[in-house]
């Protein structure tokens, strides 16, 4: 465990959002239990490509954005925007670098991609219960008919680029192709080691 | 060797004096503590506070202590967060002030959750580990120990608990120190004399602040205190810091 370098102060940008982020997991209290459980260790997610690296403490309370960064940390976990952002929203922890406590970065990761924010009760205060609830179902609707719209515009998409404009080959033909390629490799290598040994047989 | 002697202002007086100085002060401007706040900051010192409670990221049913609450700015706000299932603990060692304080939380129908306690900082009667969080928001500059405050602060805190200071600070704009500097030392002392009858204690209030250890000191005695993960951050300018540590 490691402190802040006592000679800088925090940006007032990054304390927005860490107040932003707090206000957040306020409404889910499962979450701060699973951060509250990580208390006292320090995370650093990083993203080369940018130069941005983001270090912050999960507590009961949410997460303290560290800035300055301390010299340690307990975790680091480096990877694309992409890689990140996959990780959060459940697609585990492949293709990120990890370096130091994996179960920490793991355990971070789950607790923040299981959290389920309650929105209704962050806007029930300025809105109300009645419409809040009434905002609540119309969002709902509206995301679920874009869902939809969105799957229905996907596989309609995929279906004129394969058969309509055949730009795009369908999974089976792709796997049929990968197979295909493979059992080439794998000729060529029993070839060229049958041709190694005529060789051989020769000298 | 102990000093015998200790800031009241720019003037140095007896450490077991600066208390009832610092009290006949609060005791002068009570009435208009409010007020004069706003008239003061321009308003911002209601920006000033939000933004040290919402640093404090308090959970509904922790235990804060609001120290040095005065006329219980931070309680009113922190009261809603803690829920009915936490408590405030607004705490001044000024009586007037505390009595502004309770009148104040309970005319806003703010009751079932605070308790009020008239309390010195640097002998705070808690047992060790029993909060979840302490602010003292623009207070510690008066206690006559300020290290022995926020031991006190760190000894009462709960392990992950953490302690925030708002205070007056040092101004890290270069433009804007002799502004602020004829702000204190010619503006405020009027205001005081015209609005609360009291251009002393207004003065008072000026030089204090220009006395209180800057950021980077305060930080240091943060840590001096036990605490980790400690930051400041600078609003306005630097004009006021919010400091933050916690109990590790």
């Amino acid at each position: 465990m490691t402190d802040a370098r006592p000679n800088a102060a925090t940006g007032l940008p990054l304390a927005a959002l860490e107040i932003a982020l707090n206000r957040l997991l306020a409404l889910d209290p499962l979450t701060l239990e699973r951060l509250a459980a990580l208390d006292g260790r320090v995370i650093q997610l990083d993203v080369p490509a940018l130069r941005l690296q983001f270090t912050f403490a999960p507590s009961g309370s949410g997460l303290q954005w560290l800035s300055p960064a301390p010299d340690t940390v307990d975790v680091r976990i480096s990877g694309s925007v992409a890689d990140l952002l996959r990780a959060l929203a459940g697609g585990g922890l492949e293709g990120l670098q990890i370096e130091g406590d994996k179960h920490l970065a793991s355990a971070f990761a789950s607790a923040l991609r299981e959290a389920r924010i309650d929105w209704p009760e962050l806007l029930a205060p300025w809105l109300g219960d009645v419409a809040t609830q009434r905002a609540a179902q119309a969002l709902a609707a509206v995301t679920g008919a874009l869902r939809e719209g969105a799957e229905s515009l996907l596989r309609s998409g995929a279906e004129f680029l394969q058969y309509e404009q055949p730009v795009l080959v369908s999974a089976a033909e792709w796997d049929s192709f990968r197979a295909e390629v493979r059992d080439l490799h794998e000729a060529v290598g029993a070839l060229e080691r049958r041709i190694a040994l005529l060789a051989l047989r020769r000298q | 060797m102990e000093h015998d002697t200790t800031d009241f202002g720019f003037s140095e007086v007896p450490v077991a004096d600066k208390a009832r100085r610092v009290r006949q002060v609060f005791d002068s401007v009570a009435p208009r503590y409010d007020l004069m706040n706003d008239l003061m900051s321009l308003g911002l010192h209601r920006v000033w506070k939000r933004f040290a409670v919402e640093l404090a990221a308090v959970q509904r049913g922790e235990q804060v202590l609001d120290l040095a609450g005065g006329t219980g700015d931070l309680a009113r706000l922190l009261a809603p967060r803690v829920g009915p299932s936490g408590r405030v603990l607004l705490a001044d060692i000024n009586g007037a002030m505390l009595a502004r304080g309770r009148d104040r939380l309970l005319d806003a129908g703010i009751a079932a959750n605070v308790d009020y306690l008239q309390v010195d900082a640097e002998h705070l009667p808690f047992a060790d580990q029993s909060l979840n969080c302490v602010v003292i928001g623009f207070g510690l500059r008066n206690v006559t120990d300020k290290q022995a405050a926020l031991t006190q602060m760190h000894r009462v805190l709960k392990p992950g608990g953490r302690a925030l200071v708002l205070e007056f600070s040092q101004p890290v704009l270069a433009p804007l120190k002799p502004l602020y500097d004829a702000y204190s030392f010619r503006i405020l002392p009027r205001i005081g004399r015209l609005v609360a009858g009291d251009a002393d204690s207004y003065r008072y209030l000026a030089e204090s602040i220009r006395r209180h250890p800057d950021q980077d000191t305060l930080l240091g005695m943060l840590h001096t205190a036990g605490f980790g993960r400690c930051q400041y951050f600078n609003l306005t300018g630097g004009i006021v810091a919010v400091h933050r540590g916690y109990r590790l």
